[in-house]
């Protein structure tokens, strides 16, 4: 799962390709639903475990369920760690990409250059004194 | 030379900013310049440099800008909404246009007052700096206050906007405008030197327009009855509702016309809602936005533009080339193009039984209508001529490069 997502995200799209927006709420909407699965399997193992003990099942079979249903949710929680690591991943380049478009025009700032800029300040300024007088 | 057209406003776009960047770059591509377009793109949240398809996205510069430009620091910033959308949209533009790289260019030529101020501040001191204004933005946005942006402090915004239109008049090393009446505008109202400005009417692709005129893109409605039509956008300063107004006079005179209204815009929904109070359903068309407005002029018998704000609109130019009279109202700069009872008439912004008037009478004159439009054509052919317009405009460039 996590290759697949990386060979997406990173190899087969550029950056200017990757929504961000969409690809965090799909990430948000899967992580979701997975949680719900695995909360759902685990309580449906609960369940069958508990009939299963009232139904007087053979002993091997009872015993069964709890650990298969066990595995799956281990399963279930490595695939949502891998999907944060992922999304990590790929939140960390972002951030980096920005900074360096950042950076890049920090350095190519010309001299004096202000934000907000002096006449949008001394704009201001003259308002409020309008105002006061 | 290798020069920048820039615009403040999301290109491409539909209008006639759009249209005069494509044209002049076409124009001095073919003299043999070199020319990037860079506007803001995708809803206003990239920069871009449309022919080279470079961007920047305003999301990414967010967090150097919010650093310095906060409620706290700049309270005043933050009690007009349009005030500041306005001022953060500046500064992204301003880094954008660092980071896409201002020093590889010869010149630049900004297309407003917003973009002009912005790159003045951020372009190599040496890079001369002209700026063509298509319009008052200050004036625009003085009728938006009072509709769709009105607040509490609608005056800041107001005097806020006037500041922007001044000191962005007055960036550039010259400052071209297309017609008198915006030169007056600034000159008397927002302190630009007359020395600063040029006026310097457009330029228009002639022949490529002239080529267009028998493509129909889509399907028309038939009639054998005589057509009245508009082109543009359907914003409130185009006066739509003054056209319909006098049309519903004219229906108590006369039905022998059916009026096609060509075009899209916020005022749409508003428009048919008015037509169905007039009682017009069955005589006006709305058409949405068409690709083949030569071929709809070229079968239309009177075009009308009832604007309320007007610089040099294109689609009065496109109607005197296709051969129409042309009914305009008095604003901005129609009267300038349009010489009242020769190319076509001028009716006082507003007048809807002006308008009616001056339609009935070019319906009722089939001689006085053939020759407006026929001297319509013939002052178009020559005034609107592209290669001269270009030309005056690299004089312009001459003299900021000595």
């Amino acid at each position: 799962m996590k290759s697949e997502i990386k060979k997406h995200l990173f190899e087969l799209l550029t950056k200017e390709e990757v929504d961000i927006d969409w690809w965090d709420k799909y990430l948000d909407l899967l992580f979701e639903f997975r949680k719900e699965k695995v909360e759902a399997l685990a309580e449906k193992a609960a369940q069958t475990n508990s009939a299963a003990e009232s139904n007087e099942q053979p002993v091997d079979t009872a015993e069964a369920s709890p650990e298969e249903s066990s595995t799956n949710v281990n399963s279930k929680n490595e695939v949502l760690d891998e999907l944060s690591a992922s999304f990590e991943e790929m939140n960390n380049k972002i951030i980096e990409s920005n900074n360096k478009v950042l950076e890049a025009i920090k350095e190519s700032l010309p001299e004096n250059y202000s934000i907000p800029n002096d006449s949008t300040v001394n704009f201001f300024k003259t308002q409020n004194q309008t105002k006061t007088e | 030379m290798k020069i920048l057209l820039a615009t403040y406003w999301s290109i491409p776009h539909v209008g006639g900013v759009w249209t005069y960047m494509v044209q002049l770059k076409e124009s001095l591509e073919s003299m043999g310049h070199e020319i990037d377009l860079l506007g803001y793109g995708e809803e206003n949240q990239i920069v871009h440099i449309v022919n080279e398809n470079r961007k920047v996205e305003k999301e990414q510069l967010m967090p150097m800008i919010e650093q310095s430009v906060n409620q706290q620091s700049f309270p005043q910033i933050f009690d007009n909404q349009l005030v500041h959308f306005t001022e953060i949209q500046r500064y992204v533009y301003e880094l954008a246009a660092i980071y896409l790289g201002l020093e590889k260019y010869d010149l630049i030529h900004a297309q407003d007052v917003i973009s002009s101020g912005c790159l003045k501040r951020v372009k190599p001191k040496n890079t001369p700096l002209v700026a063509t204004l298509h319009g008052s933005v200050a004036h625009e946005i003085r009728h938006q206050l009072t509709t769709i942006h009105r607040k509490s402090s609608s005056d800041v915004a107001r005097a806020y906007f006037d500041h922007l239109e001044q000191v962005g008049a007055v960036s550039a090393d010259a400052t071209i405008v297309a017609n008198n009446w915006l030169k007056n505008l600034l000159t008397k109202e927002f302190d630009t030197p007359e020395e600063q400005i040029s006026v310097l009417h457009y330029g228009y692709d002639i022949d490529s327009f002239l080529k267009r005129k028998d493509i129909k893109s889509a399907e028309i409605p038939q009639t054998d009855k005589k057509i009245i039509l508009f082109t543009g956008r359907l914003v409130e300063n185009k006066g739509v509702q003054h056209l319909l107004a006098a049309l519903s006079h004219l229906k108590e005179v006369r039905d022998d016309w059916v009026c096609w209204i060509a075009g899209d815009g916020e005022r749409m929904a508003g428009l048919r809602i008015l037509c169905g109070q007039l009682g017009l359903e069955n005589d006006v068309v709305f058409m949405k936005k068409r690709d083949d407005v030569p071929y709809l002029l070229s079968i239309a018998d009177v075009y009308v533009l009832p604007s309320l704000l007007e610089n040099q609109p294109l689609s009065v130019i496109e109607a005197q080339l296709a051969g129409l009279p042309v009914i305009v109202s008095d604003a901005g700069g129609l009267p300038e193009i349009v010489e009242h009872n020769v190319t076509g008439m001028v009716t006082p912004k507003g007048d809807a039984q002006a308008i009616c008037d001056s339609i009935n009478q070019l319906l009722e004159d089939e001689t006085l209508r053939k020759t407006l439009g026929s001297n319509a054509h013939k002052f178009a052919m020559e005034y609107w001529n592209m290669e001269e317009a270009v030309n005056k405009v690299l004089e312009i460039y001459q003299q900021t490069l000595k």
